[in-house]
């Protein structure tokens, strides 16, 4: 087994996207970074900022802006095209946010504008969704993490190594994906955002982790 | 383990590879501290700036379909309240004026429009249908009406209606109304079909129906009744008729002569050779002239 911690035991005592005060990089005490600080469901928060509560999108905000972060670090080069990408996916949330309706689930409203608006930067230059980052550094996605002085040294390179297997898988596998891991996206809610269905998903979900898994054992 | 059982088991969350990418999201770095205020400051702005939900109504919604609704009440009932009236004005009938409208009548007229309006209403069909068939009974009927006014002229009896002779079928139509029914309303009526010329309404295409035998001896007997005052507008008008031109004049005379009303017929002659003492007077009317003389 490479790797160190099971999932549920990652997820035991912290929840994902939960952020400890004392690291927060915003320095912010204003922004809630502590989804599980606030019972209010998504949906209920994107309402109640659409009728004026600045609250409820501190609230959304943190719950979304890791997440979000983290699929864009994934998807692009430089880490700063994240930042940008991540900017314009909330500003497109708050023109939006007459707009609207709790039909559907928030997670997938937003996933969507956060999809899309990558679909769109490639697009914008003529390009498709990045194939793999055959000469990405991985260390520059990782940089967060290697930062911590508790992650042990095994676990980090495991995770050095995972991140690079993820980068170059092809582009429509690392997209479900990162869909399924960040986003936490059902099959269907993932078929639906990429405009595929779910058996394709599946189809895609399975090339990657049998990617992913042979990736590591040639690694060990 | 197969390809499948791989997927299921990821699916169903007992990966090791989802385990660890997980690992990776425990990472609290997020985006840097100037992205998260301009981002929070976006939306501090989408409040502050733009008006909430609560603000931008500041009318509220049912404002605009609740005025149109009570627009579309209001304006119902008003015409429904005034529909008698709008029905009174729509079955106006110039006609009916007999020709008495003065100011003696004035306040007749008032008093009567205060009687309730189905009670004229209820007698208006009626007496529009005998002012019509009055109006467009044959030319005997007008040739009477016109010997009562010939007659009346000569003896100073001068009146408006006596230099309107056309009007004189009207007149009596009127007060056969006013024998037909006790409602006198179309007293008060004055109307365009006053000043129409007699020839055009003796060509009046509408259906004539027969009167009852008690009209028709009234009608017939118009000498005994006195002329009525008439409207100065009616007197005004009518007599230009037929004398405003030679022909209609001479026309009118031949027409006399030809209905028997010969005395009427050589009253008028009298009066066209005055005023046009060297016109040529035409072969029948020149024979009638001399069979006149002594």
């Amino acid at each position: 087994m490479y790797a160190t911690t099971t999932k549920a035991g990652a997820i035991v005592g912290t929840t994902k996207g939960a952020v400890d005060a004392t690291d927060n990089p915003i320095g912010n005490a204003n922004v809630s970074t502590d989804e599980g600080s606030d019972n209010s469901t998504d949906e209920n928060l994107m309402l109640a900022y659409a009728g004026g509560s600045y609250s409820a999108f501190e609230t959304l905000y943190g719950r979304y802006r890791g997440p979000v972060l983290r699929f864009y670090r994934r998807q692009t080069q430089p880490p700063a095209l994240a930042e940008e990408l991540l900017h314009e996916a909330f500003i497109r949330l708050i023109k939006a946010r007459k707009q609207y309706q709790p039909t559907a689930r928030f997670r997938v409203y937003f996933w969507r504008i956060v999809r899309n608006l990558l679909v769109d930067h490639y697009r914008s230059q003529s390009r498709t969704l990045p194939e793999p980052f055959g000469e990405a550094d991985p260390e520059l996605t990782l940089a967060d993490h290697i930062d911590q002085p508790e992650v042990h040294a095994e676990q980090n390179q495991q995770l050095t190594r995972l991140l690079a297997l993820v980068q170059q898988l092809p582009a429509d596998q690392r997209d479900a994906f990162l869909l399924k891991e960040e986003a936490e996206l059902s099959l269907a809610e993932i078929a639906e955002l990429t405009d595929c269905g779910t058996e394709t998903v599946k189809s895609r979900l399975r090339y990657a982790i049998i990617k992913l898994r042979s990736g590591m054992e040639e690694r060990q | 383990m197969s390809d499948d059982d791989i997927l299921d088991s990821y699916l169903s969350g007992d990966s090791d590879i989802s385990a660890l990418y997980q690992e990776s999201t425990q990472n609290p770095k997020g985006p840097s501290a100037d992205t998260d205020q301009a981002v929070l400051a976006a939306a501090k702005r989408s409040i502050g700036t733009g008006p909430s939900v609560k603000n931008r109504r500041l009318r509220p919604s049912w404002l605009i379909p609740a005025s149109a609704a009570a627009t579309i009440v209001l304006s119902t009932s008003i015409y429904l309240t005034n529909q008698p009236l709008l029905d009174s004005a729509s079955d106006f009938d110039p006609s009916g004026y007999n020709g008495s409208y003065d100011q003696a009548d004035n306040s007749a007229a008032e008093s009567e429009s205060l009687q309730p309006l189905h009670s004229k209403q209820a007698n208006q069909p009626e007496l529009q249908q005998q002012q019509r068939s009055l109006l467009t009974k044959p030319q005997s009927m007008k040739a009477e009406a016109l010997t009562e006014q010939t007659r009346a002229r000569p003896e100073k009896k001068k009146t408006a209606l006596a230099d309107a002779p056309a009007l004189a079928p009207q007149m009596s139509a009127s007060e056969a109304n006013e024998e037909a029914s006790s409602d006198s309303l179309s007293n008060s009526r004055i109307g365009a079909e006053q000043i129409v010329p007699a020839d055009t309404m003796s060509a009046d295409p509408l259906p004539t129906e027969p009167l009852s035998a008690a009209k028709e001896a009234h009608l017939a007997e118009p000498k005994q009744r006195a002329p009525q005052p008439t409207a100065p507008q009616a007197l005004t008008s009518v007599p230009q008729n037929y004398r405003s031109t030679i022909p209609h004049w001479l026309a009118e005379i031949e027409r006399l002569i030809d209905q028997g009303e010969l005395t009427i017929a050589l009253d008028e002659l009298e009066t066209f050779q005055r005023e046009h003492p060297n016109h040529p007077l035409p072969e029948q009317i020149r024979a009638f002239q001399q069979s006149q003389q002594p």
